[in-house]
């Protein structure tokens, strides 16, 4: 009986070592494409400002995500009034400022536009219709 | 009771014959082995296909943030699966619908999944959603905005 015993046990251990055993079933393989979809940003509102001596102080309404979310920042924009040449904002509204309120000081005298972009990363949203013209 | 005396020999050698009947059918049903799309056992069960399922997907990456996975599986067997991984394909390159400048530099990471319990009932298709499995760093191009990425992945189940 020593024998049938160890015969028992031998098959119950390689039986062991294949979990689930013979009905476990079949293995599937498949190899293909899965998806996954990016936001889009939206479109920057439209500044206004206010004027004091040289200093300009912007602030604007927030933008989102076409799918919802806020972006990280927005970029903020001067040109000239009269020539639409774009400018060199001042260093405290340059880069990708993350308020919705922006003061550029000594800005020249002259009409300027300011225009707001949504901003993340490297991704921009459709720029904002031009402020009112500003006269500094 | 009964008592049959057999000697050692007749033993061992039906202890090996046990052994190996036991191996052999179990291996049989796990050793599927093949190469492409799918494979199975000589012919009793069929590869499961994935399908586009762009129109399942959402927008939810953005630089920074993560977001989820769709895809689309069918089976073909006339006997439930489940899925238990899914991986992007060694050497697999993630493209967009959004061209050159965005392929470029999608910034998008797929993390392999693993542990995953993705019910197929038979002859079914079914879009599975894999939450948070893709990331996008600040890398990713502007042109990539609205994209729809297409991931390739390696997908492995049992059947169920």
């Amino acid at each position: 009986m020593r024998w049938f015993a160890l015969t028992v046990a031998i098959a119950a251990a390689v039986a062991a070592g294949f979990p689930g055993g013979a009905a476990a079933g079949w293995r599937v393989l498949a190899s293909g494409g899965a998806q996954a979809k990016a936001k889009t940003l939206g479109s920057g509102n439209r500044p206004s400002g206010t004027v004091s001596g040289h200093r300009v102080t912007l602030t604007w309404a927030a933008s989102s995500y076409a799918e919802g979310g806020a972006p990280a920042g927005y970029v903020v924009r001067r040109f000239d009034a009269g020539t639409g040449v774009e400018q060199v904002v001042g260093a405290s509204c340059a880069g990708i400022i993350n308020a919705l309120t922006c003061q550029e000081s000594s800005v020249p005298k002259g009409s300027w536009q300011y225009s707001i972009t949504p901003a993340t990363a490297n991704w921009r949203g459709p720029q904002s219709v031009r402020s009112l013209t500003i006269v500094v | 009771m009964i008592t049959i005396r057999i000697s050692r020999k007749v033993f061992v050698a039906f202890a090996a014959v046990v052994a190996l009947v036991a191996t052999g059918v179990i291996v049989a049903a796990w050793s599927t082995t093949g190469s492409g799309n799918g494979y199975a056992k000589a012919g009793t069960a069929s590869a499961l296909t994935i399908g586009d399922a762009s129109a399942a997907t959402v927008g939810d990456l953005y630089p920074g943030g993560s977001g989820a996975v769709k895809l689309k599986v069918t089976n073909p067997n006339p006997f439930a699966v489940r899925i238990t991984t899914v991986a992007k394909q060694t050497g697999g390159v993630i493209t967009s619908d959004k061209g050159a400048a965005c392929n470029a530099s999608t910034g998008v990471t797929f993390t392999d999944q693993t542990g995953l319990a993705l019910d197929l009932a038979a002859g079914a298709t079914t879009t599975f959603s894999l939450a948070n499995a893709v990331s996008m760093s600040n890398a990713s191009d502007n042109t990539c905005q609205g994209a729809i990425f297409t991931i390739p992945v390696d997908v492995t189940g049992a059947s169920n």
